[in-house]
């Protein structure tokens, strides 16, 4: 015990108190000399003698010296420590090499850190709630499809089930104006069930949770929660706003409560929430509705298997009970997981490519190191032959390479901190939890063992070449080449080889996902986008308190909008095409087979389809005799036309709404008008189904969509057009102005920052390889001028030679070009789902990619190829 | 006689514990009791000495503290720990056994 207690004591004192143990030492010594001068005194010597002979007998202190402080311990690190200053020292003298080794590392780790920022940010980062593991969502499952839950099945299944703490419902849509006090703003906000906060484990950071009660349909929308952001903004941070009354769609809510900050459920945009109360109809199970999203804590010891297992049981005894609930299945998924389950693909690739070039960049490093360790093996030899210990020469060299790791790790890591806050703003729409990303420590730490293990792998060979030393050789003539030395060549090679191979599979899929994005942008939407301009209302049904009143609202602004100056037509739809998830009904189609369809469909006005150009192919579209009071009509498209009645005319047919038995008549029958052009509702890549459109004084929606196009450029119109509705209603708010070009241009969003991110990592490590191949012919090159020159003066051509340099750094691209192909073809199959009208195993999209790859090596050849070419034999072989 | 030989480590750090067994020495009278004891044979050099009573310090087998030496200087005094003694018992009975072994060897063989 009391051995290791003075072990530790020692150690200590050798890490902190060297130089007072450098003193001690020196009197020790001091005193044996003079211990020994005045034993030989006693011998009978004269002083002088006795100081000599003493001198003789104690011998040279300096060994001694040394062997007590290579002895202490830290003694290494202060070595390390000094290798790292000569490290630096020799950086400082070759700026080209440091900037260009600097740069790399930067690129290699900063392009990693970012990427993952975005994954972990996203995908991996815990949710901010209590346990967020055992959080799960319960999906509806109608006949396979995913869908939302019906309020009957969520209070049976609450009933039910023994799996869950409890079943929380939320129903996203809930969109409200804000007015009073300063501007009026439209807010997004969520209805939420009273228990949602507890099965999340949070609760309000001010004021409280909403009561069961405040659920109750009676005490309808009195209540609000506020978002943290929004109490921020929008009332100063004031904490007595809890308990006051805010204004939202024109009705007071007391505001019992405002959000932590992280709270940002179901995602940052949403800045309130106000109690869910479900219709007593869709409880009776009188009304067929599916929209909310269950949320629910699984008990400890349940897993999703069990509760699965347990929720199918209940769901198959519903399905027997109520006939609505035919083919009605359940699906339980992690919350988390389910959040981000259609873009975690696109970033795990999108972190395997930067992985691909931070290695690319490691190689890189490791050939230019190796390189510098090549030149400079006449010193280290030199070194070894002085006594220096292997050790010794090998931790210098990973020393020589820390300031280089360390200097581009900063800068990588900083870049990346610039760029994710850079990109956050730009991120596309369907990217989930954005507000995530950020270099934290988790990101940090990742960083620096990526940055280790990239440092680890570019010292590998270079440390190598020190360990293996070849004392005689080197010290003899590096230049003209030894065993030792071609073995050192042969493994640049391969390294240069490797980042060949490694770029290829970017490159293809680069190349993919180029294809991708111009399949794409080139599908037509069916409409036009060009100079025409968006915005979006939600008017309350507080001011205008009837469908009359609404439809009157949005004629009286669709005339001031066609007497603007410089507009030449405007209209108007209630959801934008491409922005998808529009209201589907069941309708029943006269003297057609199928009779019945679930249809999707949208309010719109005439100008609508005039202002963004969707074709009329047949009858009419609607005007003045389509009012409030005359019969209903509709516009289908041309698909619901070609399925519903193939081979005939869509004009002057009929559908309805069909009965619901024992629930409701059937609607009277509505007559079809007009067929037009069909247009790519939910996104370009996607096949959307057919649409049928009803006029707006009929079926009236308070949210609307105008489109308005401009004889010129539709931008400079917006201030106008803001003002024409200030003008109307002062209390309606704008948003969501955009014109229909960058519409278009988001809704590709993600699939373009794909292509984007892939071609500029595919970018820099070709650029990258070029590097490498450069590298290695160049001092290959070097080493042979005076096989070049022997060559030239026996009579082989100038372009010979250069033929023989550039077919080199063929050589290597083509090993390399085939061992990346067969990489490519198997990891780019991961990527199939991000693809579109190209597969995964397009050749031509390979051969892209390959022949990229040589024409970079030949470039990279061509300048040393040229010099080996211009040697002067005569000069050449004088000089050696 | 021959000139003094010089020890090889091991057994430096034998001696070296042996002579400070019975009492605390400082570095020169270790070399000159070892030299004593020896009777001229063993002469243990400053540049093995020094050496060998820091590393056995580190090892935790000798500590050493300042003090007053015969003729009234500061000298750093060496004694052994416990652990010390009871590795000192076993290096002498490791000792014992090589050397009656080796002694064996060069009588029988």
């Amino acid at each position: 015990m009391m051995r290791w207690h003075h072990r530790l004591y020692v150690t200590l004192r050798g890490w902190f108190q060297s130089s007072a143990l450098d003193r001690e030492l020196e009197e020790e010594l001091q005193f044996h000399f003079e211990r020994q001068v005045s034993a030989n005194l006693d011998a009978g010597m004269t002083p002088e003698q006795a100081r000599r002979s003493a001198a003789i007998a104690v011998g040279n202190f300096d060994p001694i010296r040394e062997t007590s402080r290579d002895g202490r311990a830290g003694a290494l690190l202060r070595q390390f420590g000094r290798d790292l200053a000569h490290g630096m020292r020799l950086l400082v003298k070759a700026p080209a090499f440091a900037v260009s080794a600097i740069a790399i590392m930067a690129l290699g780790v900063g392009s990693v850190a970012a990427i993952f920022s975005v994954v972990y940010g996203v995908v991996l980062k815990p949710l901010p709630f209590h346990d967020p593991d055992r959080l799960v969502q319960v999906w509806s499952l109608n006949n396979g499809q995913r869908d939302g839950v019906n309020g009957a099945d969520h209070r049976d299944w609450r009933a039910a089930n023994t799996v869950f703490t409890d079943i929380a419902l939320v129903n996203n849509l809930a969109n409200f104006n804000l007015t009073g006090a300063g501007e009026p703003e439209r807010l997004l906000g969520a209805r939420i069930s009273a228990n949602l906060l507890p099965v999340l484990g949070v609760s309000p950071m001010l004021g409280r949770n909403f009561t069961d009660g405040e659920n109750e349909v009676g005490n309808n929308n009195r209540f609000v929660l506020l978002s943290h952001a929004l109490w921020q903004r929008r009332f100063a941070s004031d904490p007595s706003i809890v308990g006051q009354s805010i204004r939202l769609a024109g009705t007071p809510h007391e505001v019992v409560g405002v959000m932590g900050p992280e709270f940002q459920y179901p995602g940052r945009q949403f800045q309130f929430w106000i109690p869910l109360t479900i219709n007593p109809a869709e409880i009776a199970r009188k009304i067929p509705a599916f929209g909310l999203w269950a949320i629910a804590r699984l008990k400890d010891g349940e897993t999703i298997e069990s509760a699965q297992s347990q929720m199918t049981v209940i769901a198959r005894r519903l399905e027997a009970r109520y006939p609505m609930n035919k083919g009605v299945g359940v699906e339980v998924v992690n919350l988390q997981s389910d959040l981000v389950v259609n873009v975690r693909r696109a970033l795990y690739v999108m972190l395997a490519a930067v992985a691909a070039l931070l290695l690319v960049a490691a190689l890189n490093l490791a050939g230019l190191l190796s390189a510098r360790a090549a030149a400079r093996s006449r010193e280290i030899a030199v070194r070894l032959a002085l006594g220096a210990s292997r050790q010794r020469v090998l931790l210098q060299t990973v020393a020589e390479v820390m300031p280089i790791l360390a200097a581009g790790g900063v800068l990588g890591i900083l870049a990346a901190s610039w760029a994710t806050r850079a990109f956050v703003p730009l991120a596309p729409a369907t990217l989930p939890r954005v507000e995530n990303i950020t270099v934290d420590t988790t990101v940090l730490l990742v960083s620096i063992v990526v940055l280790t293990v990239a440092g680890l792998l570019a010292c590998l060979l270079p440390a190598m070449q020190a360990w293996r030393s070849d004392l005689t050789a080197a010290a003899r003539d590096d230049s003209r080449g030894s065993a030792g030395s071609a073995r050192h060549t042969r493994a640049r090679h391969v390294l240069v080889v490797s980042q060949i191979a490694l770029s290829l599979p970017l490159l293809t899929a680069a190349v993919l996902l180029t294809r991708t994005f111009t399949a794409v942008t080139a599908i037509d939407p069916g409409f036009r986008t060009d100079h025409i301009v968006s915005f979006h209302l939600a008017i309350p049904r507080s001011t205008y308190r009837d469908d009359p009143a609404i439809a009157r609202f949005e004629r009286a602004i669709l005339e001031r909008l066609q007497s603007l100056p410089g507009v030449t037509s405007a209209g108007m739809v209630n959801r934008l095409p491409l922005a998808g998830g529009a209201q589907a009904a069941w309708l029943e189609f006269e003297g057609s087979n199928p009779e019945r369809l679930l249809i999707s469909n949208r309010v719109a006005t005439a100008g609508y389809f005039s202002t963004l150009g969707i074709p009329l192919l047949e009858g009419r579209t609607f005007d003045d005799r389509d009012g409030v009071s005359a019969p209903v009509v509709a516009i289908v498209d041309e698909q619901v036309a070609k399925q519903m009645w193939p081979g005939q005319s869509a004009v002057g047919k009929r559908l309805r709404t069909p009965a619901r038995p024992d629930l409701t008549q059937p609607s009277p029958w509505m007559e079809v008008i007009g067929v037009v052009g069909h247009v790519k509702h939910e996104g370009l890549d996607v096949e959307s189904s057919g649409h049928v459109y009803w006029n707006y004084e009929q079926r009236t929606q308070d949210r609307a969509a105008y489109v308005v196009r401009a004889a010129t450029d539709a931008g400079p119109l917006i201030p106008a057009i803001v003002r024409q509705i200030r003008d109307l209603d002062p209390d309606q708010p704008v948003y969501d102005v955009r014109l229909l070009d960058e519409v278009l241009d988001r809704s590709v969003g993600q699939r373009w920052l794909a292509m984007v991110l892939v071609g500029a990592f595919a970018t820099m490590s070709l650029l990258l390889c070029c590097i490498g191949v450069y590298g290695v012919i160049a001092f290959g090159v070097t080493r042979q001028r005076r096989e070049f020159g022997i060559r030239l003066a026996l009579g082989a051509s100038r372009a010979a030679v250069a033929r023989a340099v550039v077919s080199r750094g063929a050589a290597l691209a083509v090993i390399g070009a085939a061992i990346g192909l067969a990489i490519a073809g198997v990891v780019t199959r991961g990527m199939q789902s991000m693809l579109y009208g190209v597969s995964s195993s397009d050749a031509p999209s390979y051969v892209i990619a390959a022949t990229a790859v040589l024409v970079v090596a030949l470039l990279a050849s061509y300048i040393p190829a040229r010099r080996a070419a211009s040697v002067d034999p005569a000069n050449t072989l004088r000089s050696e | 006689m021959s000139k003094p030989t010089d020890l090889v480590q091991g057994t430096v750090d034998l001696l070296i514990m042996k002579t400070i067994a019975l009492e605390p020495l400082h570095g020169w009278a270790i070399a000159q009791r070892i030299r004593q004891l020896s009777d001229d044979i063993l002469q243990v050099q400053q540049g093995s000495l020094y050496p060998a009573l820091q590393r056995l310090e580190r090892q935790g087998w000798i500590t050493a503290e300042w003090g007053a030496s015969e003729n009234n200087r500061r000298a750093r005094f060496y004694r052994l720990t416990k652990a010390g003694k009871k590795k000192l018992e076993d290096e002498e009975a490791n000792w014992q056994r090589l050397s009656g072994g080796i002694g064996l060897v060069l009588r029988r063989a």
